[in-house]
């Protein structure tokens, strides 16, 4: 199912093996969090028009190849002349923008209905990662917070590329954790208060990409916390990752249905409690909608089998605007 | 609980628990199922999951409920009672006595005397009438969903229709067409016949009407059988029907051994006819007062009497009434098909409740013997002839050899004595006519004639005399050899049994010493000879003790009837010969003064002696006639010419020399005649009914009351029975209302699973 998924996935791209890697079924069979971000982001680019990297620095520092998209304003004619090559100049860093991403790492995350897909987690880690090595290809300067109901990791944002190494690996040890090993203890999720620990410690004007299934408690905390960072004049994109079971509730045979995050039982008969449940569900995703809408948030509802690059375009689109 | 008309479909509750059975069966442990947040279903199962559980809950109780009732619906539950407004289906049988005695005249129609029903006639103003009258009364209350079943149990008992039907014009017209019995009434083989049936039928209401002149004597016969039904059933622990146990008590009382007897007494009080409760019986009489009847009990021919040297005939008369009959005329006439001619007549006076014997002397013969006496009129014209045959009075000729040497050391002075008292106790030979005899008779066979010959201890035959036997057991002649002191085993082997049989005497043993004996006991318990007894298998034939046996051998022919207790021959049967390996003189035993010897000598010398002549003297109505004539005397195909002049097939089974006819049941008293294919008349019987029917007592309440138990309802003989029979029906069934509910249940069950309720 995964093959079939994958070769929709690239047949939908039209453009080849890169854009394959935007497929989550393609991309669940990697490990390499590196390659995975690299790939996926690769294959986005191939299916941009323009280049992305262009305007964010004065100072040259060193010429790189030209890059298929690269706008032809910025080739270095003198050297073409002598070398016969095409080459971009490249500028110190002067980075103008800085970027956290905001990891829900609560046991929830964990969930994965489809043996052949991703987790929750390991495909926003997946994305997180992809968006990273964007960030750092372009010289954003790039933070990570992980968190399910307390922080767990806080990494400042930094534009280098070593920097990318130390996101990865935070990255990677959170995408190793999985259903089949038994948690110490299980996450909850308490997004409010992670946003707001952030919010408190960022003051320059920056970008916040927020990653979670938003399982919390209190919704109005929530946006409560989202409105801060809109407070700080933080551009906001948040991810809603879902898994399709989590949304659709496909479920049809009675069973002991077992929190992630509490260990809590509960005998649920399916038939009985579907309508009602998408019911809920589509009320809190109108819930987050209205409420990102009125705030000026970049919503995006994403469920685990979407290919990225929708979410990568999203990401894209608040970037430029913060330019 | 209500009675269900259909018990079978009870077994269908059963299956109302298939739902819970399919419940348990389908319940599997429910699967752990892993979930991000079960916030959302936290709340919706909450609320739901009561209702769901309730809804499951109700769905299984309206599936049992709607399977159980569906079962109660079809096993057709019912509530009996006045109360009811509503009739209950009903299932009727009627048991109509069409016994001769109903012959008697109607007593609502004083003055009218009966017609005579063995001509004919039809039966108005008989009680037969009356009974028919009361019959139609009930068949007139049927219902649409009414049935009904008759019998009428005038043996032979008669029941038109195996299953109750509804069709009362067709019972209609088979009452009308049912004639007058000649034979007693059987209640009992009729209730064997028809509680089956009633038992089947599927209604609300089952009743038996017992429409009848309730003999006294029927009822205590029938009360007697209830008592010995009850002591056989306490014996043998077995349930009889009441037919069988009918002819168990009648054997019974005549032949009770003083040992096998004891279960007489300890029925007291049994009641007769153990009916259902579900099922409620009518009494109906006919009549109740007394009517007076003579009664011509029996006749025989007697040779020898008579003034003019034709014979005389010998009428027994019985008076059943309380008044002094005087002046009454008996006349003898020939009954030869309709030139009926006076033989002879003679006055006769009987006193209230008195027998008589009346003497004709005969003018003439008819050629072919048939002769048929006249009673005067009476009430009950019936029971007022009899009939007779000239040159066979019935009684089977028995020649009862004794002597034949010394009998050293005899106690008993007559050999003979106890058979020949046993087989003619009054002299006149009306069974058995005995000629008693030394051995030299058996010499010459012109000196005797005889059905059956006895040798009762004879010593010594002359070769002529056995050659003679052999000879006479060919013709089909039975032989009895009992042995005694004057036997010799080793002559017997070479001289008498040698000859005729292929059995042989061993040794005589002795049983010396106090208490040391040994006991009869019949091992081929269906033989004629034993029929009748009321034995098991492994039980003596009596308590009595045989202390001197013959031990014997034998051969391939012979077979073994009875043993000695310690498995030596007792009685061996071969090819017309019968041997008693002991005495019957009292000598060697005490079997001779036990209450069991008269019908063993009786079912013996009758059994043997079936085996010749005919059986001309007079039958009761109800049995085959039967004949052994020689191959000779008659040509091609022989019928039977019954008293109505109607024709029957005849049997012949061919022997040897001989063969044997047998003719159908006969149903009427008169002549019968058996004719051959050429037309030649080679048999004449006399059949006359049984004189019993003729006391036209009717038996008390408590006997009634005994007979059919204290739930009989007692109708009045004049009354109309509707108003009674209309109440008793009253009730309903339950099946109706059950199914709308099992409908109503269906949809709320439909409605439910389809979660248009509690949803």
């Amino acid at each position: 199912m995964s093959q079939k998924s994958g070769a929709s996935g690239a047949q939908r791209s039209g453009k080849g093996g890169e854009r394959a890697f935007l497929d989550p079924a393609v991309v669940g069979k990697l490990q390499r969090l590196d390659l995975i971000a690299r790939l996926v982001a690769e294959g986005f680019l191939t299916g941009l028009h323009k280049s992305p990297y262009h305007g964010f620095s004065v100072e040259f520092a060193e010429h790189r190849q030209y890059m298929p998209g690269d706008p032809i304003r910025f080739v270095d004619w003198k050297l073409y002349a002598k070398s016969d090559r095409y080459y971009i100049k490249e500028y110190e860093e002067e980075t103008n923008l800085r970027a956290y991403i905001l990891l829900d790492t609560s046991s929830s995350m964990l969930f994965q209905s489809d043996p052949e897909g991703l987790s929750k987690l390991r495909y926003s880690v997946s994305l997180a990662a992809a968006m990273a090595y964007l960030m750092i290809q372009q010289q954003d300067a790039v933070g990570l917070l992980t968190f399910s109901d307390k922080i767990h990791k806080l990494v400042p944002a930094r534009s280098t590329g070593p920097h990318l190494r130390v996101l990865f690996r935070e990255m990677e040890l959170e995408a190793r954790r999985s259903l089949q090993e038994k948690e110490e203890e299980p996450r909850g999720t308490r997004i409010g208060r992670s946003l707001d620990f952030l919010a408190d410690r960022i003051h320059r004007r920056g970008l916040v990409i927020i990653l979670s299934d938003f399982w919390d408690q209190n919704d109005a905390e929530v946006v409560r916390a989202l409105k801060h960072f809109r407070h700080r004049r933080h551009e906001v994109v948040v991810f809603h990752i879902q898994d399709p079971a989590e949304a659709e509730f496909p479920y049809k045979e009675e069973g002991i249905f077992v929190d992630l995050e509490t260990g809590e039982k509960l005998n649920v008969l399916p038939w009985e409690a579907a309508k009602e449940y998408r019911k809920r569900m589509d009320e809190r995703i109108a819930f987050y909608k209205r409420a990102a809408a009125e705030n000026n948030i970049s919503y995006e509802r994403v469920l685990t089998r979407t290919t990225y690059d929708l979410a990568l375009l999203r990401y894209l689109e608040k970037r430029q605007r913060l330019h | 609980m209500p009675p269900f008309l259909n018990n079978a479909f009870l077994i269908g509750l059963v299956a109302a628990a298939l739902p819970i059975l399919i419940h348990l069966f389908n319940r599997r442990p429910a699967q752990q199922v892993v979930f991000p947040s079960i916030e959302y279903l936290r709340e919706i199962t909450l609320k739901r999951v009561r209702r769901v559980r309730l809804r499951e809950f109700l769905l299984l109780a309206l599936r049992v409920l709607i399977i159980g009732l569906f079962a109660l619906a079809m096993a057709r539950p019912a509530i009996q009672g006045a109360s009811r407004v509503a009739r209950g289906s009903s299932t009727v049988a009627i048991l109509l006595d069409n016994s001769w005695s109903l012959n008697a005249a109607d007593p609502t129609r004083s003055g009218d005397l009966p017609i005579d029903a063995s001509s004919g006639g039809n039966d108005d103003g008989t009680c037969l009438g009356l009974a028919k009258q009361r019959a139609e009364e009930v068949l007139d209350l049927m219902g649409e969903e009414d049935k009904a079943v008759l019998a009428f149990f005038g043996r032979p008992v008669v029941v038109p229709f195996q299953t109750p039907t509804a069709n009362a014009n067709l019972l209609r017209q088979e009452l009308r067409k049912a004639p007058l019995s000649a034979g007693r009434a059987d209640l009992g083989a009729a209730i064997d016949q028809v509680l089956p049936i009633v038992r089947a039928a599927h209604t609300l209401n089952k009743e038996i009407f017992v429409i009848s002149d309730f003999q006294q004597q029927d009822l205590e016969e029938w009360a007697n059988a209830a008592r010995e039904r009850g002591a056989v059933a306490l014996r043998s622990g077995e349930h009889r029907p009441f037919g069988s146990a009918l002819g168990a008590a009648v054997i019974g009382t005549a032949w009770a051994d003083s040992t096998t007897g004891e279960g007489a007494a300890t029925g007291e009080g049994t009641r007769g006819f153990e009916l259902p409760d579900d099922i409620r019986i009518y009494l109906v009489p006919v009549r109740e007062t007394k009517v007076s009847n003579v009664t011509l009990q029996s006749v025989r021919y007697d040779a020898t009497g008579g003034a003019s040297g034709h014979g005389r005939v010998l009428a027994t008369v019985v008076n059943h009434g309380e008044e002094p009959v005087t002046e009454r005329i008996v006349r003898a006439v020939a009954a030869d098909g309709g030139s009926s001619s006076d033989l002879g007549d003679a006055g006769l006076s009987l006193p209230p409740l008195g027998q008589s014997e009346v003497e004709i002397s005969l003018a003439s013969v008819p050629a072919d013997g048939a002769i048929e006496v006249r009673l005067g009129a009476d009430l009950c014209e019936y029971d007022n002839r009899a009939y007779l045959v000239t040159g066979n009075s019935g009684a089977r000729k028995v020649l009862l050899i004794t002597g034949g040497g010394e009998v050293p050391g005899s106690t008993s002075s007559d050999d003979g004595l106890f058979i020949r008292t046993a087989l003619d106790p009054t002299g006149r030979g009306e069974i058995f006519q005995v000629q008693s005899a030394r051995t030299e008779i058996l010499t010459d066979p012109a000196g005797w004639t005889a059905d059956v010959v006895i040798l009762a201890n004879v010593g010594r035959l002359s070769e002529q005399a056995v050659e003679n036997l052999g000879r006479f057991r060919g013709q089909g002649g039975g032989i009895l050899i009992t042995l005694g002191q004057r036997v010799d085993p080793r002559y017997y082997n070479t001289e008498v049994l040698g000859k005729l049989s292929s059995i042989s005497l061993l040794n005589i043993l002795a049983d010396e010493g106090e208490g040391t004996y040994r006991s009869f006991r019949p091992t081929v318990l269906g033989h004629p000879v034993f029929s009748g007894f009321q034995l098991g298998p492994g039980q003596d034939l009596s308590s009595s003790r045989f202390r001197k046996i013959v031990e014997c051998r034998i051969g391939s022919g012979a077979r073994v009837l009875a043993d000695w207790s310690g498995s030596l021959p007792a009685l061996v049967e071969d090819n017309g010969l019968m041997l008693f390996t002991s005495s019957l003189d009292g000598d060697w035993n005490d079997f001779v003064t036990s209450a069991s010897f008269l019908p063993f000598i009786h079912q013996a010398t009758g059994y043997l002696a079936h085996r010749t002549g005919d059986d001309r003297g007079p039958q009761a109505v109800g049995s085959p006639l039967e004949a052994t004539l020689s191959l000779e005397s008659f040509q091609g195909q022989v019928t039977c010419v019954d008293p109505t002049g109607g024709n029957s097939p005849v049997s012949i089974a061919p022997t040897d020399r001989t063969a044997r006819l047998r003719s159908e049941r006969t149903t009427l008293p008169g002549i019968y005649r058996f004719v051959d294919g050429a037309g030649k008349r080679v048999a004449t019987f006399a059949v006359n009914l049984d004189g019993k029917e003729g006391n036209l007592a009717i038996a008390s309440k408590e006997l009634q009351t005994r007979v059919f138990g204290r739930g009989a309802q007692f109708l009045a003989a004049g009354q109309r029975i509707t108003r009674e029979l209309l109440e008793g029906r009253y009730g309903q069934e339950l099946w109706r209302p059950l199914l709308i509910a099992v409908l109503i249940l269906l949809v709320v069950e439909s409605l439910l699973a389809r979660g248009k309720l509690l949803t």
